[in-house]
């Protein structure tokens, strides 16, 4: 895949938690459409997140690995980095990074 | 939610504090009971300052201050206590008693709603006198009791182990605002999360995602300090939305098992995965005493665990097991479901009735069908009201110790049947009546300890409080090795009260019964406690109120032995329906000991409204219940008539009916005050046809037909004739 297929999105705002979880879930779907290849996330203004948005990036990694392409966390901010640690779940961050 | 639901809640919530705090006064109590006898009793200070805490806490919780700040001084003097800085004394306990006393007497407030001066004012001094003890002890006493406690704090914080917690998320977690993360980071407080495991596999993909529903579920591993109940308290409000496994450090492989068997049930790869996972974190699966077959692996390990795979949930959590043990339900509810059973029990009676006269077999065996069912529910009904009597007696140690204190009497106070168990409101009822005994025990039976000395018995006196169901009763025992109550004495008194004749020869059991006449004290002095001569008539009334008997036996020098006897219930009971004088009457059916033919010495007679018969050789009295009611239609002399024959306690007695109808469930309706007068009824039920039947109370009736009101003669005669009791006419 060229990197013209691929999308950065950054949608999220300061807050992701489950307030704005739905809204948040169109944006994903939305950004999935739009493009067929892989999706890039820049998460840096996130201050405030809570186990909806950590469901939220699970979830957008598996609709991308069920379409052979992969969710790249460009940027993080602490919090996701925080909570991500809490989870055991870096993983979401150490796999992007490595494939950049 | 509005403003009106949030005023509800809080009111809700604050009859559930009082109640809260009722209980753990009486923990507390209890605990510092113990604390006198055993002050080396860690887990028993612990037990105290946790009550005191839970108090003071809640009490927080609704701003009720005074509460607050005077447990807050309670509560430092017995962390003084629990750190070893200081030692219990004498003084200290008394003074948390009191204290106990005065939060009680705080909490009161809050449910009242007073205020009164002499509360607050008590309040304050008695925090200065909590504060001194708090302060004088402290200096001298280091040396001696600290070592000891810091070498306990040492060993405990040793026992610093990695527990497992096992945590499954429900898909309304985070909508109820449980945020997994939160959870996990609060635990991070409690200790040091050394190996977590995140399950991702429930999280869809975001077409099929719900964003609000919660898919997670962890496995940890946790190096902490915190004991098992400390570490649940942190999910204690998720337990709807949460299923949490905490699994202590000494937690061996048989219980990771069935913490496995619980989570995958039979599913084979999950219960490879979950095992991949707790192996990579280090926990042991493998049981060196056990059969290969269950080591060897998870696959094979799932046949071994998987059948008590439903039972070892509660085991697992004791904490999740202990909620599930007790469900509080508000009395009145109860008492609703109760009365609903009884007017079930009453329909029930009317359909058996209706199949009867239908005649047709399959009603009649459904119907059949229907009644043992609703017998078994009432049973099960009654039995929810039912509690042990135990809780009840435990209240009396205090006022052992305080008498002990005050007269300076030494007394050992032994419960044993407390398990018994007892309707709740009959529990409730029966409270202020043994305080009575119990005090006439403590204050006039048990003597000091010189006295006792002197008359070659023990120095330490025995007050025992004993409970056990006897054929459908229940009977509690108070019996004191004290100087016993003197015939003599109370004879003289009698005379001289003009309750007896000066020539009257009365058997023991008779003198005695003496004592429960209106006014009757043979105390020389009267003291704070009791002999005042308000009591034991008073004591009487209220056992006989709840449908009970009361009786007292005595040897002078020995011991006085005080017998209740109580109904199990006052709601329902077995009955055994008659027919007398075309009014229905029920007798309970325990009591009900055999039905013969009326024999002839009672047809003798027939004008005699009671006399005596011989059964088997046996003289019994007999009461005709026709002529006793004064039934208007009294049956032809040549008539079949029945005589049933009833014990109660130690009296028989013969009844003479005119019908038998055989068992007969019945409710008893209490009856209006204007019935009151009527002799040896209990009250009455309304029959499957709509009918109104009497239940006897066989004690009435013992006492109006066979025992002369007053006078000197144990035997009953054979003619009555000049005690008629007041005929009772029915409606």
């Amino acid at each position: 895949m060229s990197d013209s297929d691929t999308a950065i999105l950054a949608p999220f705002g300061h807050e992701m938690t489950i307030g704005g979880a739905a809204a948040c879930r169109e944006a994903l779907i939305d950004a999935l459409c739009a493009t067929d290849g892989d999706l890039r996330l820049d998460l840096s203004d996130v201050a405030e997140v809570d186990s909806s948005a950590i469901q939220l990036l699970l979830s957008a990694r598996r609709s991308m690995a069920e379409r052979g392409a992969a969710l790249h966390i460009v940027a993080t901010s602490p919090a996701v980095q925080a909570a991500l640690a809490v989870f055991g779940l870096e993983d979401l961050l150490a796999d992007t990074t490595h494939k950049e | 939610m509005n403003n009106l639901d949030d005023a509800e809640i809080i009111a809700a919530a604050r009859v559930g504090f009082l109640d809260e705090a009722a209980d753990m006064l009486q923990q507390f109590e209890q605990a510092l009971l113990v604390m006198e006898s055993t002050p080396e009793d860690a887990e028993n200070l612990n037990a105290a300052f946790r009550a005191a805490h839970t108090i003071k806490g809640t009490a927080g919780l609704f701003g009720c201050d005074a509460v607050v700040s005077f447990t807050h001084e309670v509560e430092t003097l017995l962390e003084a206590l629990r750190s070893g800085q200081l030692a219990v004394t004498e003084d200290i306990s008394a003074a948390l008693l009191e204290g106990r006393d005065q939060m009680q007497a705080l909490i009161d407030e809050v449910r009242t709603g007073a205020a009164e001066a002499s509360v607050s004012q008590r309040s304050v001094t008695l925090g200065e006198q909590l504060r001194r003890l708090h302060g004088a002890g402290r200096a001298p006493e280091p040396p001696r009791a600290a070592p000891a406690a810091s070498a306990a704090t040492a060993s405990a914080a040793a026992t610093a182990g990695l527990w497992h917690l096992s945590l499954r998320f429900g898909a309304d977690a985070l909508r109820n605002g449980l945020d997994p993360l939160a959870f996990l980071r609060y635990l991070g407080k409690l200790g040091t999360i050394t190996a977590r495991h995140t399950f991702t596999d429930q999280v869809p993909a975001l077409a099929a995602l719900d964003a609000e529903a919660c898919y997670l579920g962890f496995e940890l591993r946790m190096s902490s300090e915190a004991s098992q109940s400390e570490i649940e308290a942190v999910f204690e409000f998720a337990a709807d939305d949460c299923s949490v496994r905490v699994l202590p450090p000494e937690a061996g492989p048989k219980a990771y098992r069935q913490l496995l068997a619980e989570r995958c049930g039979d599913d084979e790869d999950s219960l490879a995965a979950l095992t991949t996972i707790w192996q990579a974190q280090g926990v042991d699966l493998t049981e060196p005493a056990e059969p290969p077959a269950v080591a060897a692996g998870a696959a094979p390990a799932a046949p071994a665990t998987r059948a008590p795979a439903g039972t070892p949930e509660r085991r697992a959590s004791p904490r999740g097991g202990e909620e599930a043990r007790f469900v509080k339900v508000r009395a009145d509810k109860l008492d609703h479901l109760i009365d609903l059973i009884g007017e079930l029990v009453i329909a029930g009676s009317g359909a058996q009735m209706v199949a009867n006269q239908e005649g047709s077999s399959a009603f009649l065996e459904a119907t059949q069908r229907v009644a043992d069912l609703v017998q078994a529910t009432r049973d099960g009904a009654l039995a929810l009201r039912m509690v042990p009597v135990g809780e009840t007696f435990s209240r009396f140690q205090r006022v052992v110790r305080d008498t002990c204190k005050q007269l300076g009497k030494e007394i050992e106070f032994v419960v044993t049947g407390g398990d018994t168990e007892l309707d709740k409101s009959m529990v409730e009822t029966i409270a202020d009546p043994l305080m009575h005994l119990v005090r006439n025990s403590l204050d006039h039976g048990i003597e000091v300890p010189a006295e006792r000395l002197a008359a070659g018995k023990p120095a330490v006196g025995r007050l025992g409080l004993n409970a056990y169901h006897e054929g459908g009763s229940i009977v509690i025992e108070v019996t004191d090795d004290g100087r016993g109550l003197r015939r003599e004495r109370i004879l003289a008194k009698a005379i001289e009260r003009g309750l007896i004749e000066a020539d009257a020869t009365l058997s023991d059991a008779e003198v005695w019964q003496l004592i429960f006449a209106p006014g009757f004290s043979t105390a020389d002095k009267v003291t704070d406690l009791s002999g005042r001569g308000v009591g034991m008539d008073v004591v009487k009334r209220n056992i006989e109120a709840l449908r009970g008997q009361i009786q007292l036996s005595s040897h002078e020098g020995r011991g006085t032995t005080t017998l209740i006897r109580l109904p199990l219930t006052l709601a329902m009971i077995d009955g055994f329906l008659t027919m007398v004088g075309g009014v229905h009457y029920v007798l309970p059916l325990a009591i009900v000991s055999e039905c013969i033919d009326v024999p002839p010495e009672c047809r003798a007679d027939p004008e005699r409204t009671c006399g005596t018969f011989d059964l088997r050789g046996e003289v019994l009295p007999y009461v005709d219940l026709a002529r006793f009611y004064g039934a208007a239609a009294v049956p032809p002399a040549g008539s079949r008539r029945s005589l049933v024959v009833v014990r109660d306690g130690t009296v028989r007695l013969g009844l003479v009916v005119d019908r038998l109808l055989g068992e007969h469930q019945t409710v008893i309706k209490p009856l209006a005050g204007i019935f009151r007068h009527l002799k040896a009824l209990a009250g009455s039920t309304i029959l499957g046809s709509g009918d109104v039947a009497l239940v006897l109370d066989l004690q009435g009736l013992v006492a109006a037909a066979i025992r002369p009101p007053r006078g000197g003669h144990a035997h009953p005669r054979p003619t009555a004739s000049h005690h008629q009791p007041t005929p009772a006419r029915q409606a």
